[in-house]
């Protein structure tokens, strides 16, 4: 069974200081001085992926990790995961102008994944993106079955996969029956595991492969046309003179200035 | 005495509210961040205590210490438990801990005669954070800030991360008050220099509880100009150049508040969004505008003679050296990771002379590398540094295989241990830099004192009579 782990490197948040969080003159924090870590789902998805294949019989499980860019972090990041016993760990060259956009991202994640890998495994969310599109977009380019909020993979009877989900309605279990892309998401008790110095210095031989991204041109979902600031502007009026009618008026007049009603 | 009468006895010295005897916290008294591993775990291997207590005057820990002193009852002093070396571990059954976090007067903060005196139990970021209000700094600033008292800090010889320029706490302590186990409490009053014999501070610096109680100090205050701080990092490729780089900025007499070398494991680990596979060199100049600012030149220009060293964008230093204390939040958060990811840290921080800190080096990574399995990280770096020499602290990582909890320790962290206090003491450098003895580095004191061990034996013998003041800690039990 061949299982691909798409992961994306985003920033380590905690590590800015006040100031990286006053927007200036781009559209966001200042993140250049912040170090990359795996997004904390797609370290609980790679690490799913790892317990499942000594679950299994280890040789039959082909284990393969993907990700959007070859910055020096991620190439760190990426032998590591090679030393983890990822059987092959692909960086796929990126524009670096190119907005990190999900169906972009499945877009440039699709060629790669069409690659005979039965079990396609994302985190749900990025700490940076929080739309938890791109494994929606993998699925619909693939044509896959997909399972959101996974949180548990088990090697079951006869080589089956059972898989545990959230839902609105509780905690579902099914077997895996053909090719899937899951969506992990709030996995409990899945921190990736680290490597020793003794995996990493056996793995040195190896390293990723940085993977030409293919050309997207109108190949894209949608098309960028436009950025805007919301306007989260905030005033306030203080309302306490007068009984409840006085107040209602002097709210509702409040209302009508600030173009609300 | 058994352990009923020793609780009774204690209800009757401080009343019963102060009196703690409730299982599940003897249990975490009963350790510190020593066998951190065995607390996440929920397995304690030590003799549980008697009893915490909880004291709020000088006059009821006199009482305390001459009652346990008649009857022979092992008291464990404790403050802000972040100690790292077992100096909080209950060796001796029924000991009573004897907490001072209630001690927590700050009562003066003097900025005509620069020094603050506050109780034992007084948290330094809160003194710290009232002083800065104030336009003025302890200079204190352990990593520990967040959890450590004061009492701790003076009890066990702390140091903090701007020790260059303010020294240790050995440098700012000024004065002190401090109970005996005969029940007398002594104070050394608060004046600038004294040459009226022996400096007497220093049996109470750095006791570890092993032979008096702190209950109050007196601490140098001064003028705090974060405004004028300037962040230095560079990049180099190996540790014995950085060390010499160390060196020459200490000898040629620049005070930076921080000059620090990081190998390339531990620089991996803080700084792989801008270090690569690099050595990590850093500087901070501080203090009056013009005094910050000729500090930074100077060192930038003897750095940058050296051609191997590539200069970094300061913002990643200063925003590195923003996030590096450990407060409670980043406590709780490593044991979820220990737990989760069954992968622990632990450090050893040791001292020598600049001839032979690179050869300790060197010689520890090899056999640790060697001798040691199952490591993830193995590093270290040098993070105070003197006219003749600097410290190392090494860190290391291992994952935890195929162990019960409390073979942790001598599988992995003891084992680490051993190997640097070996190689440290034979090229002559000291085997605590600053976390203290506590009760796991006791095995080599004799070796790390020589023949000056007489004076150390000789305070306990002198001070401690009864043996009652924590037993097992810088002293063996014999
Ligand atoms: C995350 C972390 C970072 C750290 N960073 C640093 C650092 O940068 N620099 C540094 O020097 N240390 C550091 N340490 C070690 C530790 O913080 C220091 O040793 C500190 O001084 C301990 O203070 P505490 O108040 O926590 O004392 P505790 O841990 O409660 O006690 C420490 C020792 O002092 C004794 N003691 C406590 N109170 C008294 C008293 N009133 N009278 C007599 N003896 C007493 C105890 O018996 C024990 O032996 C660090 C520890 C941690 C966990």
């Amino acid at each position: 069974m061949r299982v691909l782990v798409c992961f994306k490197m985003v920033p380590k948040l905690e590590d800015l200081l006040d100031e990286d969080w006053q927007v200036g003159e781009g559209l966001g924090p200042e993140l250049s001085y912040a170090k990359m870590i795996i997004n904390p789902d797609d370290q609980s998805a790679l690490e799913l992926a790892l317990r499942l294949r000594e679950a299994r019989s280890p040789e039959e499980t082909y284990l393969a990790a993907l990700s959007l860019g070859h910055s020096d972090q991620a190439r760190r990041v990426a032998q590591s995961l090679l030393a983890l016993g990822f059987n092959q760990v692909g960086l796929i060259s990126r524009d670096g102008q190119e907005p990190f956009a999900p169906d972009v991202a499945a877009l440039r994640l699709w060629p790669w994944a069409q690659r005979d890998f039965q079990l396609i495994l994302t985190g749900a969310r990025s700490a940076d993106g929080q739309n938890g599109l791109t494994a929606m977009y993998l699925a619909e380019l693939l044509a896959y079955r997909l399972i959101t909020e996974v949180i548990e993979l088990r090697a079951g009877a006869g080589g089956k996969i059972e898989v545990e989900s959230l839902s609105d309605e509780g905690l579902v279990s099914q077997n895996l029956l053909g090719p899937s892309v899951l969506s992990v998401g709030n996995a409990p008790s899945a921190f990736l595991r680290v490597p020793s110095l003794k995996d990493r210095l056996k793995s040195a031989p190896l390293a990723p492969e940085i993977l030409a991204g293919p050309q997207l041109a109108g190949d894209s979902f949608a098309e960028l046309v436009g950025l805007e600031r919301p306007d989260r502007r905030r005033q306030t009026r203080l309302v306490s003179e007068g009984g409840a009618e006085e107040k209602a008026a002097l709210i509702l007049k409040a209302l009508n200035d600030w173009g609300l009603r | 005495m058994n352990r009923a009468e020793i609780v009774e006895s204690l209800k009757k010295i401080v009343g019963p509210d102060r009196v703690i005897t409730e299982e599940g916290l003897l249990k975490e008294a009963s350790v510190d961040r020593f066998r951190k591993y065995e607390n996440i775990c929920g397995v304690y291997t030590q003799p549980l205590p008697a009893a915490i207590l909880y004291v709020e005057k000088s006059a009821e820990v006199a009482e305390l210490l001459k009652w346990a002193s008649s009857q022979g009852v092992n008291l464990v002093p404790r403050a802000g438990v972040s100690a790292t070396e077992g100096g909080l571990e209950t060796v001796v059954p029924d000991s009573v801990v004897v907490d001072c976090s209630r001690m927590k007067r700050i009562i003066s903060i003097d900025p005509v005669n620069m020094q603050a005196t506050c109780e034992a139990g007084v948290s330094l970021q809160v003194l710290d954070d009232k002083c800065r209000a104030l336009g003025l700094t302890t200079g204190h600033s352990p990593q520990s800030k967040p959890l450590a008292l004061m009492g701790g800090l003076v009890a066990t010889r702390s140091i903090g991360q701007f020790s260059t320029l303010y020294g240790g706490i050995e440098d700012m302590l000024v004065g002190l008050e401090a109970v005996f186990p005969n029940g007398q409490i002594t104070r050394i009053k608060n004046v600038p220099r004294r040459a009226a014999g022996p400096d007497i501070r220093q049996v109470v610096l750095g006791n570890e509880g092993g032979l008096c109680y702190i209950t109050e100090v007196t601490v140098k205050l001064f003028p705090y100009y974060p405004e004028n701080n300037h962040f230095m990092g560079y990049l180099l490729a190996d540790m014995k150049l950085g060390f010499e780089i160390l060196r020459e900025v200490m000898v040629k007499g620049y005070k930076p508040s921080i000059a620090r070398l990081y190998d390339h494991e531990d620089g991996a680990y803080h700084f792989s969004h801008f270090a690569g596979d690099n050595c990590v060199l850093i500087f901070m100049a501080e203090g009056p505008a013009g005094v910050a600012q000729a500090t930074a030149a100077g060192i930038k220009a003897l750095v940058e003679a050296h051609p191997e060293c590539q200069a970094v964008d300061p913002k990643h230093i200063e925003r590195w050296f923003a996030h590096l204390n450990w407060d409670p939040k980043a406590i709780a958060e490593e044991r979820v990771e220990i737990k989760e990811t069954q992968n622990i840290g632990h450090t050893t921080e040791i001292s020598a002379n600049w001839s032979e800190l690179y050869p300790i080096y060197q010689a520890v990574i090899k056999r640790v590398r060697a001798e040691v399995p199952d490591l993830t990280l193995l590093g270290g770096h040098s993070s105070h540094g003197y006219i003749n020499g600097a410290n190392i602290y090494f860190v290391y990582y291992y994952n935890l295989v195929n162990i019960k909890p409390e073979e942790e320790i001598s599988k992995y962290h003891l084992a680490i241990k051993k190997i640097i206090v070996e190689e440290t003491l034979a090229r002559g450098g000291s085997m605590c830099h600053h976390h203290g003895v506590g009760k796991h580095r006791v095995a080599w004191i004799k070796e790390e004192y020589g023949s000056s061990y007489y004076i150390l034996k000789t305070l306990k013998e002198a001070f401690d009579p009864n043996k009652i003041m924590n037993m097992g800690d810088i002293w063996p039990i014999e």
